[in-house]
């Protein structure tokens, strides 16, 4: 019964992109598509609270396809629950924030941009709840080539034009090893489900079985944007509308660690040895670890807002990596359940904190260059006067980003460091894990500052910066509220989370007095405390002391003007740039991120040639038949008598015809 | 109890933090062949500022409430800092610890960059750029005490310190702490932040009158709560049992930290940033060593 929700809340999303067709104005489609995609929400949210909630999964069969051992099936299990609210509640804000947002593009269609959008999140959704590998398959590419065509949405700029290219050749490779993992599987067990390819992953050799594991691996990390092999995400992100890359940064990427899960998690423990299990958590967070630190650094050196974010999102899904690897590696041990756990829930809340603040920042992205018209940094300044709700939305979403407490990003990392610590007692590299994720959190703060500061802070740069929409305001504000409450209520959010690991928050966390989380000093984990709002009242009471103490003295208050060493300046000479910002820093880590070279000429044009319809498929059989349709209309020549002698040959025809036919 | 212990912490921290200043003036006049002022004078100063007019460049609230900010989540990490029972321990550990002291960071740099004054957003950057190379050798002791202890409470790691008695990895890890000492309290040769002659005292150039005297108490707590966990957690002994006498026995040691940092303070001459970086990058390999005794287990 409930998966028939989900059934409903898919065909709502592709019903929305093709009715939003019919829309004549941007704004117009913007609500239809909002309205779809609102509806189709609150069915998967219903869908998947009560899936949650019960514990069991809910199924729903469309059709099977017995000759393939496969079959067309909603299977939303816990896991996929988790992942089917966060991709409906997130990309329902950034359709509401696109209805303003999209004003900024005049030429372009909006029923392309609406209708994509649509097939992209149910594109997603389809991803998550399926059990079976063909269909989960064709959701991934029904995905990948929605946001594809959305990153390439300005399809006149070039850069725009390659990147996704380069997204798509990537994903694509990347997806070929999924193929045949899936194929290798389906020869061995005959059928295409999840449980049966677990069995069949179980009775392969170990030889094979890591080899279709690393294909997995591949797949999934270049779909979260793992260092090396997230190299499309720094162009990719940029390049699309910023609605777009709020879903592509806050969501997509997590379906990679969704398959991780899925495979490492689901999978692994009841195919592989404990030997195995614990090399490919160590490779995953080995992996994730390296992601973070590169990432933050290089997130540090960009001067384009998006770019920074996109970075930013290779060093957030280390982290999930990092919690993930440590999960893995100790799934199932007997003395260590708490430590496992303590891994598998950081980077399940850290995904979804993730999701709430990464799409909140690109919104805001979507904001400075919806306000001034350009993502460089060096050229904006002081926005906070232009649009104070969202520099405030702006400004909860760098912290959270940063990890600073209240926010929920510090929770998450909490969890993280925490599990990181433990797990340095049994393994000892994962206390340089943890060392480094410290100091890439630290990067964080100095990249998420770096873009609060330059574009909200400060004196207004040059040029009349344009006030937001409503809806943009308010899609801001609502993922910002989403930030706070889930920092100050942490164990609601872990409660949920643990339902998907198979774990109820006592066994993991007791509730301390206030609604603080305490980890018990057993099963592996070390004694952690974090009270949140003891700690928040606590700093509320002391910013209280503070300021009585300010107002002690009773001091007058007097605008003035800056002062610059006593000289005359205007405030737009003498403005700090982005790109001076950490310079020293930053030349010390200059080439940390190397590219990894797409080749330019032929290949990319002849194969940019084949993805492009219009040229090979429409336009020549437009062209067939137009010439066919000019010859046959150039026998019309005007003269009577020529139209009656066609007359009277073509009754003679048909009279033939009918008595060869009757006799 | 705890709620006795962390607002004494707080309290103390707040009232007493000027008063080492004030002996670190002192101690450097006397290097300086003069009189100095009065050891109370920081005092003096604090309540003058309070009384003066308060300019403002900007309306932004950062603006107007980050000192505030700042010194409230300084006087958070001194209630976190493991005296006695551990007041605020109970409800954050040192992760709480080391990310609230990232948070008053954080709320000056905002402050700094929501003056809109370029020396300001300098300060903001450099203090940034030190926290990245500082804060590693902080978390990494105590990273090693945390896996020395099994535990990420302070008060554990004051516990196992103290019933296990000075360990390699412990004193070298303090050892550790004590080198970045004179940068996290920002005291020459890395005062770089606020380099009075480069970027006119950086973050604080804009503040004035109350907003300033705030300012000024919040950075003088922090570097008392930096000295007192390195004492408190890494040299605890000699061992006093009520916890009042622990205090005043913690705040002594604190007293000659200070005193020894004026001394290095009045000797030296300010290190360019990328200078203080890579020595600071030396430190961490101290730090790291300390980290490594701790997973062999010495």
């Amino acid at each position: 019964m409930i998966g028939v929700y989900v059934e409903i809340a898919f065909v709502l999303l592709l019903v929305g992109g093709i009715a939003v067709a019919a829309a004549r104005s941007w704004k117009a489609a913007g609500w239809i598509a909002t309205v779809f995609t609102g509806a189709a929400t609150v069915l998967a949210w219903i869908a998947g609270v009560s899936v949650l909630t019960s514990g069991q999964t809910a199924q729903a069969h469309v059709v099977g396809l017995p000759r393939f051992g496969s079959e067309l099936a909603v299977s939303l299990d816990p896991l996929g629950a988790l992942f089917l609210l966060i991709i409906t509640a997130v990309s329902f804000v950034a359709t509401f924030y696109s209805v303003g947002y999209m004003g900024i593009y005049r030429s372009e269609s909006p029923a392309r941009f609406y209708g994509l959008l649509q097939v992209f999140v149910a594109g997603m959704v389809s991803v998550v709840c399926v059990a079976d590998w063909l269909f989960f398959i064709v959701g991934w590419e029904l995905m990948t080539l929605a946001s594809y065509f959305l990153v390439t949405f300005e399809r006149s700029d070039p850069k725009a034009v390659r990147a996704g290219f380069k997204y798509f050749v990537m994903t694509h490779v990347a997806t070929a090893g999924l193929l045949v993992t899936a194929v290798v599987l389906w020869r061995a067990t005959g059928s295409f489900s999840f449980a049966a390819h677990t069995a069949g992953l179980g009775d392969l050799g170990s030889g094979l079985r890591n080899l279709l594991l690393a294909l997995y691996l591949i797949a999934f990390a270049t779909k979260a944007g793992i260092f090396p092999l997230g190299d499309w995400l720094p162009d990719a992100h940029p390049a699309a509308p910023s609605g777009v890359s709020a879903i592509l940064s806050g969501v997509m990427i997590k379906l990679g660690a969704y398959g991780v899960i899925r495979v490492f998690w689901g999978m692994l423990p009841s195919a592989g040895t404990r030997a195995e299990l614990m090399t490919w958590g160590v490779i995953i967070a080995a992996i994730g670890t390296l992601s973070a630190f590169v990432g933050g650094l290089t997130a540090m050196q960009q001067n384009d807002s998006k770019r920074l974010l996109a970075f930013s999102s290779i060093s957030q899904t280390g982290y999930v990596f990092l919690g993930l690897g440590i999960g893995i590696a100790f799934w199932g041990h007997a003395s260590l359940g708490t430590l496992a756990l303590l891994g598998l829930l950081g980077a399940g809340f850290h995904i979804i904190n993730d999701a709430t603040y990464k799409s909140l920042l690109f919104m805001n992205a979507g904001s400075i260059l919806y306000s001034t018209g350009t993502r460089d940094l060096n050229k904006v300044g002081g926005l906070s006067r232009v649009m104070p709700i969202a520099s405030a939305a702006a400004l909860i979403g760098a912290l959270s980003l940063a990890g600073l407490p209240p926010t929920n990003g510090f929770a998450s990392k909490w969890v993280i460091y925490q599990s990181s610590m433990s797990a340095g007692l049994r393994f000892a590299p994962f206390v340089a894990a943890a060392v480094i994720a410290f100091f890439v959190s630290l990067s964080t703060l100095a990249y998420a500052l770096k873009l609060y500061n330059t574009a909200f802070l400060g004196q207004p740069a040059r040029g009349e910066p344009i006030p937001l929409p409503r809806t943009m305001t308010v899609a801001q504000a609502s993922l910002a509220l989403c930030c706070l409450a889930a920092g100050l209520a942490p164990f609601w959010v872990l409660g949920v989370v643990g339902r998907v690991f198979g774990a109820g928050l006592s066994q993991t966390f007791a509730i301390s007095a206030a609604g603080g989380l305490r980890t018990p000093a057993s099963g592996g984990a070390m004694a952690a405390v974090w009270s949140p709002v003891v700690l928040f009242g606590s700093l509320i009471v002391c910013f209280l002391i503070a300021e009585l103490i300010r107002a002690s003295g009773q001091a007058q208050t007097r605008a003035v003007p800056n002062w610059y060493g006593g000289e005359e300046h205007t405030d737009d000479e003498v403005r700090f740039r982005a790109h001076g910002i950490y310079s020293p820093f930053n030349a010390a880590f200059e080439n940390i991120y190397p590219h990894l070279p797409i080749p330019r000429l032929p290949s990319l044009s002849k194969a940019r040639a084949v993805l492009d319809l219009d040229s090979w498929l429409y336009d020549p059989l437009v062209r067939v038949g137009g010439r066919a349709v000019d010859k046959v209309s150039r026998s019309h020549v005007g003269i009577p008598q020529l139209y009656m002698v066609w007359q009277a040959a073509g009754m003679v025809i048909v009279i033939a015809v009918l008595v060869w036919v009757v006799r | 109890m705890y709620v006795t212990t962390a607002i004494v912490s707080g309290a103390v921290a707040l009232l007493t933090a000027p008063l080492f200043d004030g002996a670190a003036r002192k101690v450097r006049a006397i290097i300086h062949s003069r009189k100095g002022p009065p050891i109370i004078q920081p005092y003096i100063d604090i309540l003058k500022l309070l009384g003066k007019e308060d300019l403002r460049c900007t309306p932004s609230t950062i603006f107007r409430f980050a000192p505030a900010v700042a010194l409230a989540s300084f006087l958070i990490v001194a209630g976190l800092t493991p005296i006695g029972a551990g007041g605020l321990g109970r409800y954050g550990d040192m992760i709480a610890w080391v990310y609230f002291l990232t948070l008053g960071a954080a709320a000056i740099m905002l402050m700094a960059a929501a003056s809109g004054n370029p020396f300001s957003n300098a300060g903001a950057a450099r203090e940034v750029m030190m926290l990245l190379s500082v804060e590693p050798v902080v978390v990494t002791a105590l990273i090693t005490a945390a896996i020395k202890s099994h535990s990420l409470r302070l008060v554990d790691m004051v516990t196992a310190n103290v019933a296990g008695g000075p360990s390699v990895s412990m004193v070298t890890a303090g050892i550790a702490f004590f080198l970045a000492l004179q940068a996290t309290m920002g005291k020459l040769p890395f005062d770089i932040v606020e380099a009075e002659s480069e970027i006119v005292e950086g973050p604080l150039l804009e503040q004035s009158g109350p907003n300033l005297a705030l300012l000024k108490m919040a950075l003088l707590v922090r570097q008392v709560v930096y000295a007192l966990l390195l004492v408190t957690l890494f040299c605890p002994w000699p061992i006093v049992e009520p916890w009042p006498v622990a205090g005043l026995a913690a705040l002594v040691k604190v007293l000659v930290l200070f005193v020894v940092a004026a001394v290095i303070e009045a000797v030296s001459p300010r290190m360019r940033i990328d200078r203080a970086m890579t020595y600071m990058g030396r430190i961490l390999f101290v730090a790291l060593a300390a980290l490594a005794f701790a997973v062999i287990g010495v």
